[in-house]
């Protein structure tokens, strides 16, 4: 099926998306757009944005990443054994509040030159601290618990390329897709791009390799029903692999970079991808990894904490994204690629002593390409002086709202459908140029903005009553209550608002003591102070 | 679609249209002793899926004995090993000085050597060599495996307790904690969890060596509950304050590098107690110097709640059967089969008889729908065709030949001593893909490259497998009995005409022409024939699937 049939078809059918989330009638949370669903898919006909998702597998320190400058004082306090000096730290044009890794000078260069863009405390409610489900909740996009959701089991962006390109595998390709949907550069498919039925990308690690394997028979019988579904797997991967091989050989071979990348394996993945990119794939989404992030030991060397293994990647990202970035502006295809990072969690405030850090919560994510939006969005996290095991980055930010302002920005999705594929509505956010879609705002206003919202306690510290004041722009307004953990443990309000400043009293709080955070969020703009709970 | 519906409708000639639309599987079976069919087809089910490939000299060994029999044969035996030898030369340090390693001779066994007496500047390289050796040993004993489960056992306890050789680096630690995984592989899971706990290869690998009580490391209590016992399931509710109490239960535990074991420090040992949530009955674990006491109680507690005796049995599932846990599976087998586990005493024999006895273990639906992993292709091709071995403990001709077996597993994804991460292989957890995800784009091509090779390189003697067929002159005879023995899935007539036509009659149409090559010895015909007919038969889907 190509896609304006499918629009044909599905037309009439206004009240439900199509089959895409098998069955799921979505839900349109929150402010409610203009938009038609006749507009919606319009809008998407003309886009050839491509997104480059970097995976850091293990858990990025992102507190070492990006470091807090202004509470330098208690993160070197909190994690003296691993800390970077505060001298080594890079600084950033146009702050003083964070600056990078001393590995990364590459980034820094980029982020002067206004091609990155940084959001702070990137995270979601209930952390899972698990490496494996952890992974699974940012790949899909859903922290519900429900193990037998269908929803689960699929990416975010495999669920928007379904969209894009509905039918997958039967009618593809096709000649308005004759290319790979997604292709990850790996050794197996992730839950990222996975559809309902098959992943929806194809992994590769050697772009010219031949393939021998035969696929000749379409009379196999189709009622033995558990083998039936893995041999038709089998027959279905081997079928489109020996098509899509051919055609990213072609396109591989068809050009070279052009920009000197450096000498690591993900380096050498970009390489792949800006040639793939350049020999003129459609393919929107692309994939690529580097491991070695769960750096519970020996994250630095004692002798100096700017080196060790965490500088080591450090660099490597940094170099890579760089060279892939020049490379991108030299075959001209800057205009089309953005980029961006991920990591299951980040790591623990405190430090251990293996000159290591456990497992966290919320952390930094880059994103970079000439229509991002130079800045950090967000404040630094807040480091408590009296430093606990325990505690943990609260998030600022929930990762999908990175999604939904990647989707709404970069691929210009619309409402509802952007709810529907992210499962819930979510911000968004100014980290795109608003010119691809026409969404104009930008980091320094929203971040002023976000410090101008009103978000008291009284008292504070607090027993068992308190009274909450804030303050909104009008339309859905969430304040929740998080543990030092960084899990969202209750939710105080969540509900539309006229604009304006309004108190929420709390009584007989059954919390036990201790330290608590404050989180609101209206529009873009979001606050977070702390909430310390006392004995009675 | 009902079961008895798919039972009488064995062929249908349906083709591959609605890829959409998955029959939910449906099961009505349980873990009642099978009482049906004892035929090679189930015989071939039982052998694929307890060792690697079903030889069929061991087929027809089966065929004489009853199931229980079978069953118990194999959950049974338990061969006697030789520990790994010595096969490398001179070590060669970073300045291409060559130097030998003085602690073991070559053929000799370097498993109680601490490979302290060579010269320092080639220690780690021999490290290394060591580690090589272990993994060649390993895919020689599971190339050479005996008519039991126990190589399939092992496999399975490095795909739960997985540890990396990257990580541990020492071969002697490595190759204790495959020892200890080996002797165990058939005995009982609580105790072995328990010295799991304290070896030292897991140790390093979930860094607890580096845990104290000033800063404890949760790496270990944490995939411990979560990977190893009680899991993430629904009704796994441990918290995250488990996990803190857990690291702090475990710290303190170093490893001793003159006597090469783990001992308790006890002065970065949390002595103070450690509380559990009620998932684990609000239970205490009273902290003190005796650091194996506590470990006994809290690995006794967290064996203790229900969830542990399922997970691991829904893993031995995984493992064994299908990847779908569908709610009457979860009633009708795993439920049943962890209280079996509980009432023996987290003995894992006991549990393997009732599931591999069990009708739903030779329930139509559960034929067929396996993908190989990369050591059920690599090495159930090799024994399925009698290829002749050097013997596992011939280091100077067998060790070359084993590399390249664990190379090529590696390459498909399945390495030995180096799984992806501490939560074993993805095929058997991943969600929704499972087994799916030993096949993709780029390892599929690896697999069908494999078998090309073999039989491109004359290693596969497809002559004698020709002549299981009961009359290969007849090419139809040939055709269905050569396909029936490769495949768990039937081919269609349609498909087992194109092949004999296209690959034994040279499109012909004339069975004589098969027939003539076949009796007359037309080697150079008879060759060409079965190589391309093999190699076809063997890039097909239907390959992959046991």
């Amino acid at each position: 099926m190509n896609r304006r049939k499918f629009l044909v078809n599905t037309m009439p059918a206004a009240v439900t998306l199509p089959g895409f989330l098998n069955g799921f009638s979505f839900t349109a949370f929150g402010s409610s757009p203009d938009d038609s669903l006749t507009s919606l898919f319009e809008a998407e006909a003309s886009n050839d944005h491509i997104l480059v998702l970097i995976q850091m597998v293990g858990g990025n320190d992102g507190l070492n990443m990006v470091v807090p400058l202004d509470m330098y004082a208690n993160y070197y306090n909190a994690r003296t054994n691993v800390a970077i000096p505060q001298s080594k730290i890079l600084r950033l044009d146009g702050t003083d509040k964070s600056g990078l890794h001393p590995a990364m000078t590459d980034l820094q260069n980029m982020y002067n030159n206004g091609k990155i863009s940084i959001v702070q405390s990137v995270g979601y409610e209930n952390q899972n601290f698990s490496h494996f489900k952890s992974t699974d909740i940012w790949m899909s996009g859903n922290n519900t618990n429900d193990r037998f959701s269908r929803v689960a089991k699929t990416g975010w962006l495999g669920r928007y390329i379904e969209t894009e390109y509905p039918g997958y595998p039967d009618a593809y390709p096709n000649n308005d897709m004759p290319d790979p949907l997604a292709i990850q550069i790996s050794n197996t498919p992730t839950v990222t791009v996975q559809g309902p039925i098959l992943s929806m990308g194809l992994s590769i690690t050697d772009p010219e390799k031949l393939y021998s394997f035969v696929n000749p028979f379409s009379d196999y019988p189709l009622t033995a029903a558990s083998a039936n579904k893995e041999l038709r797997y089998v027959r279905i991967l081997s079928e489109k692999t020996k098509t899509y091989s051919d055609i990213i050989r072609a396109a591989y071979r068809s050009t070279n970079n052009m920009a000197a990348y450096p000498q690591n394996n993900l380096a050498q993945q970009l390489q792949i991808v800006a040639r793939l990119i350049k020999g003129g794939l459609k393919t929107r989404v692309y994939t690529v990894s580097i491991g070695g992030f769960d750096t519970h030991k020996k994250q630095v060397n004692a002798s100096d904490t700017t080196t060790g293994n965490h500088a080591k990647l450090m660099k490597d990202l940094s170099s890579s994204i760089a060279a892939f970035q020049k490379d991108l502006e030299l075959l001209q295809l800057e205009d089309r690629v953005m980029g961006m990072t991920f990591s299951e969690f980040g790591r623990r405030i405190k430090s251990n002593a293996s000159m290591g850090t456990d497992h966290g919560a919320a952390a930094p994510m880059l994103l970079f390409g000439k229509h991002v939006k130079k800045g950090i969005l967000g404040k630094s996290p807040d480091i408590p002086a009296d430093i606990k095991t325990v505690n943990n980055v609260p998030f600022q930010y929930d990762f999908r709202s990175i999604y939904a302002s990647v989707l709404e920005r970069w691929f210009c999705v619309k409402q509802p459908l952007l709810d529907s594929l992210l499962l819930k509505n979510y911000q968004s956010l100014p980290i795109v140029h608003g010119t691809p879609c026409g969404l104009a705002d930008d980091i320094a206003d929203t971040n002023t903005q976000s410090d101008n919202m009103i978000l008291k306690m009284w008292p504070n510290p607090y027993s068992i009553n308190a009274t909450i004041q804030f303050s909104t722009t009008g339309g859905f307004t969430l304040i929740q209550q998080i543990n030092a953990l960084g899990q969202v443990i209750k939710v105080i309000t969540s509900q539309n608002y006229a604009a304006g400043t309004y108190n929420i009293d709390i009584y007989n709080d059954d919390l036990k003591p201790g330290v608590y955070f404050l989180r609101l969020q209206n529009k873009s703009f979001q606050k977070v102070i702390s909430a310390l709970k006392m004995r009675q | 679609m009902d079961r008895r519906v798919f039972l009488t409708r064995r062929r249908p000639q349906s083709s591959l249209q609605n890829t959409n639309k998955v029959p939910p599987r449906i099961f009505g079976s349980g873990l009642n002793p099978y009482t049906g069919n004892w035929t090679r087809n189930e015989v071939a089910h039982l052998l694929k899926r307890t060792m690697f490939g079903a030889k069929k000299g061991d087929v027809d060994y089966f065929l004489t004995r009853s199931v229980s029999d079978a069953v118990d044969e194999l959950i049974n035996t338990v061969p006697v090993v030789n520990p790994p030898l010595r096969e490398y030369g001179l070590i060669e340090d970073e300045f291409g000085v060559l130097f030998d390693d003085l602690g073991v001779p070559q053929g000799q066994t370097w498993v109680q050597d601490f490979n302290t007496t060579s010269d320092p500047s080639v220690i780690s390289g021999i490290n290394r060599f060591r580690g090589e050796s272990l993994r060649k040993w390993w895919a020689g004993l599971i190339l050479h495996q005996n008519r039991s489960i126990c190589e399939k056992m092992v496999l399975f306890w490095h795909h739960h307790f997985s540890v990396q050789k990257e990580e541990v680096e020492n071969a002697t630690f490595l190759y204790r904690h495959h020892d200890l995984l080996r002797r165990n592989a058939l005995g009982n899971v609580r105790e072995l969890t328990k010295e799991v706990t304290i070896d030292p290869a897991m140790l390093i690998h979930l860094n607890g060596y580096l845990n104290s009580k000033l800063a404890p490391d949760e790496n270990f209590a944490r995939e411990l509950q979560e990977l190893m016992t009680v899991g993430k399931g629904i009704d796994s509710l441990y918290t995250e304050n488990d996990v803190i109490e857990a690291a702090r239960v475990l710290t303190g535990w170093r490893i001793d590098l003159k006597t090469m074991t783990s001992f308790l420090d006890t002065r970065s040992h949390d002595i103070a107690n450690k509380t559990f949530s009620a998932f684990y009955n609000n239970a205490t674990i009273t902290g003190n110097s005796n650091g194996l006491q506590e470990i006994d109680q809290f690995i006794n507690m967290i064996f203790n709640t229900p969830e542990t005796a399922k997970f691991i049995c829904r893993k031995l599932y995984k493992w064994f059967i299908y990847y779908e846990i569908d709610d009457a599976t979860e009633t009708n087998v795993i439920a049943p089969l962890a209280t079996i586990f509980i009432n023996n005493n987290f003995e894992i024999r006991p549990v393997l008889e009732t599931l591999l006895k069990s009708e739903h273990f030779f329930d139509a639906l559960n034929q067929a729908c396996y993908i190989k992993s990369p050591f059920d292709l690599i090495v159930g091709t090799l024994r399925e065709f009698n290829v002749s071995l050097p013997p596992y403990t011939d280091h100077a001709t067998g060790y070359p030949v084993f590399y390249s077996v664990y190379k090529k597993a590696a390459e498909m994804q399945q390495d030995l001593l180096q799984p992806p991460d501490v939560s074993g292989w993805p095929s058997y957890y991943q969600e929704p893909m499972h087994y799916e995800l030993w096949i993709n784009s780029n390892s599929l091509p690896k697999r069908a490259d494999y078998t090309n090779d073999l039989i491109k390189d004359n290693i596969l003697d497809l002559r004698m497998f020709a002549n299981y067929s009961s009359n290969p002159a007849d090419p139809n005879q040939l055709v269905e009995d050569v396909s029936g023995l490769l495949f768990r899935y039937p081919l269609s007539s349609a498909s087992k005409t194109y092949i004999k036509d296209k690959f034994l009659l040279n499109n012909s149409g004339n069975d004589a022409v098969w027939t003539n090559a076949w009796n007359t010895n037309n080697a150079s015909l008879i060759k060409t024939s079965l190589d391309q007919m093999f190699a076809f038969l063997m890039n097909l889907p239907e390959y992959h699937l046991c």
